[in-house]
């Protein structure tokens, strides 16, 4: 019988609803810093997940704390266990970058392609600065993503550094749009050009969030 | 870490591979026994790193089904490696133990001498 990792995650959502509310705070602390583990299997993560989820269920039936059951060092038992977590293999981990990638683009042409219909004229762009903006965004919200996963990783089970890593935040992705906002009022547009209307634009956009949903529906059914 | 469980740590896995080869087992059910066995101060906690690297080894192997009270559940069952594997653990245990238990209880009747 083969469940696929969103009816995993499914079921441990409607599960956690039965913790006690001391369970759920232990359970849920435990969780999200065992997801937040980088290039693991995430089948092999939720279904360890759903494991000890069921396991303290059935322990808490009894009347045992979360304390009880997984101990007192609920970190050290997480970083136990993502270590021990198989590693998802590459061709997924690319699926997912690039299904990721896909969508940035997408949502980042279609506003594009708004803008120059009400503009009503044919938008002239220069292949060499609109790749370094693509390179700039991409890095920057690698980037972003990547201290967000670091920050809820921290915080799982301190949440007295909650208000210096949201300052942290801020401060990057306010210095990411001043950066392009910067770079597009003082670098003249350079590289080889190319015409396009607002419907090529539009289209473009809506057929690369297209391709991201597809990737990510064949994803989703393995 | 305890004196004792600081002993178990290297030894848990051959205990847990030695419960499967029983019968299959899910996650809650194996703590249950280990604590039957007299096992009770390890945290249960400390079986799903064992059973994560048995199964990463191949030694032993998960699946999903449903049990017998309704909701799904992943039963462990011992490989075929994991079957030679215990074997060799058992040898080496035995190896191990009967020396030590010299050892450490000679120290003990010495000092009664």
């Amino acid at each position: 019988m083969n469940v696929t990792v969103k009816e995993l995650i499914k079921e441990n959502n409607e599960k956690r609803k039965l913790l006690t509310p001391e369970n759920e705070t232990y359970y849920g602390n435990l969780m999200v810093y065992i997801r937040t583990n980088a290039l693991k299997s995430e089948r092999a993560t939720e279904e360890v997940l759903l494991e000890m989820l069921d396991h303290l269920l059935e322990a808490q039936k009894e009347g045992k704390s979360a304390e009880e059951v997984f101990g007192k060092a609920p970190k050290e038992l997480a970083e136990e266990i993502i270590q021990s977590l198989p590693k998802e293999p590459l061709k997924k981990t690319v699926g997912f970058a690039f299904e990721a990638l896909l969508n940035l683009l997408g949502w980042a042409i279609i506003p594009w392609g708004i803008f120059a219909y009400f503009k009503g004229e044919e938008q002239t762009i220069y292949l060499g600065s609109t790749l370094l903006f693509g390179i700039i965004l991409v890095l920057g919200l690698a980037l972003l993503i990547y201290y967000v996963f670091r920050m809820v990783k921290q915080e799982a089970f301190d949440s007295r550094k909650k208000l210096r890593s949201s300052l942290v935040f801020g401060t990057i992705f306010g210095l990411l749009i001043v950066l392009l906002v910067f770079l597009n009022f003082f670098i003249d547009p350079f590289g080889p050009t190319i015409q396009m209307s607002y419907f090529t634009i539009f289209g473009l956009g809506c057929f690369l969030i297209l391709a991201a949903y597809l990737f990510r529906k064949s994803r989703e059914s393995q | 870490m305890s004196v004792r469980s600081q002993l178990l740590k290297g030894i848990l896995d051959g205990c847990v591979l030695a419960i499967i080869e029983k019968e299959e087992v899910y996650g809650y059910e194996l703590s249950q026994k280990l604590q039957q066995y007299g096992l009770r101060d390890i945290s249960e906690g400390t079986i799903y790193p064992v059973l994560l690297r048995l199964q990463k080894s191949n030694w032993i192997i998960g699946t999903m089904r449903p049990s017998e009270s309704g909701p799904n559940r992943k039963y462990y069952s011992l490989t075929a490696e994991g079957k030679e594997n215990l074997e060799l653990i058992r040898k080496e245990w035995e190896l191990l133990s009967v020396p030590i238990t010299t050892i450490l209880g000679g120290n003990k009747s010495e000092r009664n001498r």
